[in-house]
């Protein structure tokens, strides 16, 4: 999106920013300094319920969430179940990013009863290191953190994203909420860009993987488009899947102490604009 | 004494997990101590044909992003720890 908005954001003068994590991120729209994000919803959710106006516009990514270890360990398809192949980290130190981003409320969750030790990570990037090392037993994170552990040693996927947490929302597009008001039409046409760049993901990975590679530096395409295999469920789409996947988050958050009362589908959601740039299916399971 | 640690990339370059330097003073002299300590990798990788150093190159002070505090002019203090990696793994 930064460096292909297909001629939907020509006339918007957009600076960009990386964030290590969903919560930090949070700490930027809090800050007043980021208008539009990539975030997965778990952090909204957080922050929404303490205050901050927000809303999800779109979806964009579902099922971006891995678990990652050394091949010493079985995967889920050797040992047919989650709780089995979590069963082998009794008593190990499991990496992921820092509290409240979706990976770290996902792992939690699914651990909850297990003597499993979650060592949060302030950049996911030190996840790999942690793991070379032996001072973590496991890593889970997005599909480029899988990716980047494979490069540096013999590992597996030991339990696949849609085996984690079905339809999790790994990330939609999350704006502030007076962006609504001020500026409708930046939005609509960000929307119309971010369905163009979804599907340049699902139809043409080559073509996006060159974008991303040279916009990354100094990885290669085949880098880009392993980390595209992971988890190729990439749709600007807010399907009821996706708003009910997001809900169950709610209890979870809860009972993790993250947040405290309930909210409601219209209090994360916003779904004119959607409506409008993506009135068809959802395909995040299909071609475009 | 300012401990650098290199993750990823950066430890296959330097073939070290870390180094320890008696250093105080601005973080680009430190850098251009260690570019002209290792091979030409290092340098390429970390800044890009104009000198700048590349935007998901990260490099944290105490775990502070160099860039959220004074870039390149940031100061380092004895005892400071010091990472340098290239972020490509998500949040």
């Amino acid at each position: 999106m930064k460096n292909e908005t297909f001629g939907y954001l020509n006339d918007y003068d957009l600076k960009w920013s990386l964030y290590p994590t969903g919560p930090a991120m949070m700490d930027s729209f809090a800050s007043g300094e980021t208008d539009i994000g990539y975030i997965g919803l778990p952090p909204v959710m957080i922050r929404l319920e303490n205050g901050l106006k927000l809303k999800c516009v779109a979806g964009g990514h579902i099922e971006g969430t891995v678990m990652v270890a050394p091949n010493s360990y079985k995967t889920f398809y050797e040992l047919g179940s989650v709780k089995t192949v979590l069963e082998q980290f009794e008593g190990e130190i499991i990496g992921t990013p820092s509290r409240g981003c979706i990976h770290d409320v996902i792992i939690n969750e699914i651990t909850k009863d297990l003597d499993i030790t979650i060592k949060n990570f302030e950049w996911a990037d030190f996840i790999p290191d942690a793991l070379e090392d032996g001072e973590i037993a496991a890593g889970v994170g997005t599909p480029s953190l899988a990716t980047v552990i494979s490069n540096r040693m013999d590992s597996n996927i030991v339990i696949p994203p849609y085996k984690l947490w079905p339809y999790n929302p790994s990330y939609g597009i999350v704006v502030r909420e007076d962006l609504i008001d001020e500026s409708p039409e930046f939005i609509t046409q960000f929307l119309k860009a971010h369905e163009k760049a979804c599907n340049l993901i699902k139809l043409q990975p080559e073509n996006a993987a060159k974008i991303a590679y040279k916009e990354l530096e100094v990885v290669n395409k085949e880098f880009v488009l392993n980390t595209y295999k992971i988890s190729p469920k990439y749709c600007a789409s807010l399907p009821e899947d996706y708003i009910n996947s997001t809900l169950k988050f709610i209890p979870v958050l809860k009972n993790l102490g993250y947040m405290k009362s309930n909210l409601i589908k219209d209090e994360i959601f916003e779904l004119k604009f959607i409506q409008k740039t993506h009135p068809e299916p959802a395909h995040y399971n299909s071609t475009p | 004494m300012v401990k650098i640690k290199f993750l990823a990339r950066f430890k296959d370059i330097t073939g070290e997990k870390e180094v320890i330097i008696d250093y105080n003073g601005e973080i680009a002299n430190l850098i251009e101590i260690l570019t002209e300590k290792y091979d030409k990798g290092f340098k390429d990788s970390l800044f890009n044909e104009n000198g700048e150093l590349r935007e998901y190159m990260k490099i944290l002070i105490n775990g502070e992003d160099v860039r959220n505090i004074n870039g390149l002019k940031t100061t380092v203090n004895e005892d400071d720890e010091i990472v340098i990696f290239q972020t490509i793994a998500g949040g």
